[in-house]
């Protein structure tokens, strides 16, 4: 629903007539590297991934450090457990492991004499029924929005996070829905993405996610959407680390902009 | 009960206990060409010397030994007016003060309507008093002129941004502030995105500001009372005035219904913006305009009677095609009943309602969804004012409001997939009672005393209600009868204040006050958003309690041209609100879960240079200041600045008229940037950077400064017109101040950070045409 902060947009555009940007100098704190964590696991019997990385200073300029040298292990509520395989570039890989919907999965990544564990809930899957572009006129253009319509299951809180993928390339910034207003519904919900053009190939990958991840992605937005006070999002991972594990289910589909 | 008692002992102990007969002179004060009463005006007697002022309807009442008497009636800018009364037996008598200038003359500028040692005399601390006609020779942004955005330059009054007419009262946040217009509370005092404020100042008679320290009448919000006085409209002759502006234009129509007896005023303004959106193509679809509407009618009854009936209507629209738009406003009305009850009691009966609303709308495709929010108050107030004796002045009173907030009520077409929600809205009850005492202990020693209490109801409204756990999840879902009691919060707020003028012209000066408030704003945008959420006190939410004590030292120089005014205060705050990391504040129910609560506190030094007279007029104001917050859950539950914290804060403001009919201005601020929050690290989410934070407002933007100039000259000044130009300068030297500073990736090389500040305004001119026809 950040549809409602469109009218910021809108009146962004506005006073953009008579504003004007310039890249200045600000002398920031540092801070020690931290670890960050990004984990998954899928529903259904699928690769499931955890990237491990390094923040840096703000005004460090280089890639950021990736981490192989941790051990990664995921349990769930039946007792199931498996350890992940390094594959190097910070990432780690875990196959041979169905993700099951309802479970309670938990991660643990020890690291350099570093515990962090996190747990997730995977939610029921829900999936796209179809994908499709509106289109509306306005002034000489026209303007357009996706919609991935599904049926939300009635009288249980779903959260999704979606990533949109425009002729192979990842769109930047966040897309995340939920069923607030759409609770049992058929949601036509749309996504606004900057100039949608004919031809363009549009794929979109819908995960069902639990409330604390989404929060933590809504948090997220909300620091990059001109928050008055930005914060850190509330980490799943006990620890002091950042990032989230989150075990979630995945829909995808994709269309051609008419 | 033990108010009752209380108010029996005030009474009591400040009765007249010598057996000298007494007989009272009262009536009313007003303008001899408009017929508007006199706000302020002074009544003295010579031997021995002692006087009043009119209370705000004009009215005056004094009592004195019964002798023969010598009485002066003065107002600044008013011709005075001396006469010899015989007070054998209460007298009832009207006076009107002839203007000083005639209309043929330059209404001259006064930069204040009252007596010119009010300063010093005056018991009350952190006072400001504007008059519309100061105001109306400094440059402002956009040659819209704008009550609100002068009373920033004052000292303990900061800005809500640039442009902004948002203001915080030391420290206070910008919901801390009961802005009354006509007694009617006005919710979203601001116009589009905060630029322009809701008062037309075309409309404004009086403003008083009163920055924590208030008299007991006043209650409801924690930092500050702007008090607003619409003008009543001109009982003698029918004035159509009006302003051509860059942004917008007023058309101001007054005149009498029936002459001496009643009069009404009409004024409105809107912004044409929207019309140069219209001429471009790729806007042309774009909606963006507001207007104002004020109107009021007063009839006079009878000699002791006295009706008003005064409204407010004002609206924001914003648009973008046909598929989004969102619109906002304020709508309040007020009905007043003055009747003097005796020569020494002046009742006032309100009927008040308010009401903010704002919808949005989204419609596109099948879709066809809209929210609405809704906050409506309807107020009663009884207000006495018992005119005791020369000494005592005493005020007492009761007032019952009955708040209905309407949280996101979400509407929607079947084919759009979302649900219709309907919640019923929250109500409150507010009710107060106040008594205070405006009581010269000697001629040097002036004390104003009162006690003020509240008490909030919380009432049932037939739907959900929720309490929630400490991490603010849904603890328990209880549906309460309609208007079924819940719960009651009661607080006693003392007031009081104290002046001794140890020697002529010179006066120290004391304050304490506790003030609650009960209707809270969270925001959690950078410059506030008509859709920022009002919150009640509730079984989930305190209400807010101030504690602010300050001291001054008051000193005029040279026959009371020049005023020097020093005031410290120190305050602290309970029950603050905001938001958790996260949270989600649109159209949600349980948004009281989102919420954490701390205290805070704030003090500082304020300093107030003023010259009243001469050609050249103007002040020097500088505030040194200090304002936190401690919230658990946020800053690792330690103290941090609030977002409006500045360490100095400086305007300069000079008006030199260099003909009757040629003036310039101009006006010089500085500020230290506001406490924000910058990141000191960075990650990497799904191949996308996000930044570390460490200390909420941490960091400081860069200091803010800039000079604006204007010039207004007088034309044409006949029997039948006069008409004025207006030219000003904002930000004459361009420089480029930051409205925001932002984070980004460089967009040629991703591995690197880079900082970017935005401008809004550099070098904006403006000329604004005024007419009057009389």
């Amino acid at each position: 629903m950040k549809a409602f902060f469109g009218w910021l947009v809108l009146s962004v555009a506005v006073l953009t007539t008579v504003s004007c940007e310039k890249v200045i100098d600000i002398d920031l704190n540092t801070e020690d590297p931290k670890y960050v964590i990004e984990g998954e696991v899928l529903a259904g019997d699928t690769i499931h991934r955890v990237k491990i990385t390094r923040s840096l200073n703000f005004d460090e300029s280089q890639a950021f450090p990736t981490v192989d040298n941790a051990v990664v292990t995921v349990t769930d509520n039946l007792g199931n457990s498996a350890t992940f395989t390094s594959v190097g570039n910070g990432v780690y890989e875990l196959t041979g492991y169905p993700g099951v919907e309802g479970r309670v999965y938990t991660l643990t990544v020890v690291v350099d004499g570093n515990t962090f564990v996190a747990s997730s809930t995977m939610p029921g899957m829900v999936a796209i029924d179809s994908l499709y572009v509106e289109e509306f006129p306005f002034g000489e253009d026209t303007f357009r929005t996706l919609v991935p319509a599904r049926f939300d299951p009635p009288s249980i809180a779903n959260h999704y996070l979606l990533k949109v993928k425009r002729n192979g390339v990842f769109e930047s910034g966040l897309f995340l829905q939920n069923d607030q207003f759409t609770d049992g519904n058929y949601s036509v919900e749309p996504l606004f993405l900057n100039e949608l053009i004919q031809g363009d190939t549009v794929e979109v990958t819908m995960y069902g996610v639990d409330k604390p991840v989404w929060s933590y992605f809504n948090q997220l937005y909300v620091n990059t959407a001109s928050s008055a006070t930005p914060a850190n999002p509330e980490s799943n991972f006990s620890g002091g680390c950042l990032g989230y594990f989150s075990a979630r289910t995945a829909s995808t589909k994709s269309v051609v902009c008419p | 009960m033990r108010i009752a008692l209380l108010f029996a002992l005030i009474i009591l102990t400040v009765s007249p206990v010598f057996a000298q007969e007494k007989a009272t002179l009262s009536g009313t004060i007003k303008d001899a060409s408009s017929g508007e009463d006199i706000i302020g005006a002074m009544i003295r007697v010579k031997d021995p010397n002692v006087g009043t002022v009119t209370n705000e309807y004009g009215f005056y009442s004094i009592s004195l030994p019964k002798a023969t008497y010598v009485v002066v009636i003065s107002f600044p800018d008013y011709k005075n007016m001396e006469m010899t009364i015989d007070l054998k037996e209460n007298i009832q008598r009207d006076f009107s003060l002839e203007p000083a200038y005639t209309a043929n003359e330059i209404e001259e500028v006064v930069v204040t309507g009252d007596a010119p040692d009010k300063n010093i005399k005056d018991p009350l601390m952190g006072v400001e008093k504007l008059d519309p006609k100061e105001i109306s020779k400094l440059p402002v942004i956009f040659g819209e002129k704008d009550i609100i955005k002068t009373m920033q330059l004052l000292p303990g009054v900061k800005n809500a941004g640039e442009g902004s007419s948002g203001f915080y009262v030391r420290g206070g946040g910008a919901d801390q502030n009961l802005i009354l217009l006509d007694e009617a509370p006005v919710y979203n005092a601001s116009h589009l995105l905060g630029f322009f404020s809701t008062f037309n100042s075309d409309a404004i008679k009086d403003a008083t500001l009163y920055k924590g320290n208030q008299p007991a009448n006043f209650g409801g919000r924690l930092s500050s009372v702007l008090d607003i006085k619409m003008n009543e409209g001109n009982n003698q002759r029918y004035n159509v005035s009006g302003g051509l502006g860059l942004i917008s234009s007023k058309l101001n129509v007054e005149g009498p219904i029936v002459k001496d007896k009643s009069s009404f005023l009409v004024t409105g303004r809107r912004t044409y913006a929207d019309v140069f959106l219209k001429a471009s193509k790729k806007f042309k679809d774009n909606t963006l305009y507001f207007y104002d509407l004020n109107t009021k009618l007063n009839y006079k009854l009878s000699s002791k009677d006295r009706l008003y009936l005064s409204g407010y209507f004002g609206r924001d629209v914003l648009g973008f095609g046909d598929f989004f738009g969102i619109d906002w406003g304020n709508a309040t009305a007020t009905a007043r009943w003055n009747h003097v009850a005796s020569d020494k009691l002046f009742s006032n009966t309100s009927f008040i309602y308010s009401k903010f609303d704002y919808r949005i709308q989204i419609s596109g495709g099948d879709v066809d969804f809209s929210i609405k929010s809704k906050i409506r108050d309807f107020n009663l107030k009884q207000e006495f004012q018992y005119f005791a004796n020369t000494r005592n002045k005493i005020k007492y009173g009761a007032n019952v409001i009955h708040h209905s907030i309407t949280p996101g009520q979400v509407d929607a077409n079947a084919e759009s997939g979302i649900n219709v929600k309907k919640f019923k809205p929250t109500y409150t009850v507010e009710s107060s009672a106040f008594i205070s005492d405006d009581w010269s202990a000697t001629e040097n020693i002036k004390v104003n005393v009162g006690l003020r209490v509240s008490n909030l109801t919380v009432l049932g409204n037939g739907d959900e209600m929720y309490s929630y756990n400490a991490d603010g999840s849904l603890d328990t879902t209880i549906i309460y009868a309609k208007n079924k009691v819940l719960r009651n919060y009661f607080y006693p707020e003392p007031r009081a204040s104290f002046s001794w003028e140890y020697m002529k012209g010179s006066s120290i000066k004391a304050a304490y006050s506790r003030n609650v408030q009960n209707i809270q704003q969270v925001s959690n945008s950078t410059s506030g958003s008509p859709t920022d959420v009002w919150i009640s006190t509730s079984l989930n939410t305190k209400p807010g309690v101030s504690d602010q004590v300050a001291f001054g030292w008051f000193k005029n120089f040279k026959d009371n041209a020049y005023e020097l005014n020093i005031e410290t205060y120190y305050k602290t705050l309970q029950n603050q609100l905001d938001y958790r990391n996260g949270g989600n504040e649109q159209a949600n129910e349980k948004l009281e879960g989102e919420l954490l609560s701390g205290i805070g506190r704030a003090y500082g030094l304020e300093l107030m240079l003023k010259k009243k007279q001469g050609n050249f007029t103007g002040w020097v104001a500088y505030t040194l200041s200090k304002t936190e917050r401690k919230i658990d859950g946020i800053n690792n539950n330690n103290w941090y600045n609030a977002k409006q914290d500045r360490t100095h804060d400086i305007s300069v403001v000079g008006i030199y008229d260099i003909t009757p009919k040629l003036s310039v201005s101009a006006l010089f601020v500085f500020y230290t940037g506001n406490a924000v929050t910058f990141p000191s690290g960075k990650y990497q989410i799904d191949g996308q950077t996000y930044f570390i934070y460490t200390d909420r407002n941490g960091y400081r933007m860069p200091n803010y400064h800039r000079l604006d100039l204007a010039l207004t000259w007088y034309r044409k000044n006949t029997e039948k017109f006069e008409s004025s130009w207006n030219f000003s300068v904002y930000n004459v030297y361009g420089r480029e101040n930051a409205y925001s500073i932002t984070f980004r990736e460089n967009a040629d090389d991703p591995t690197k950070t880079e900082a970017v500040q935005t401008t809004l305004f550099k070098l904006v001119p403006a000329i604004t045409y005024n007419f009057k026809f009389k």
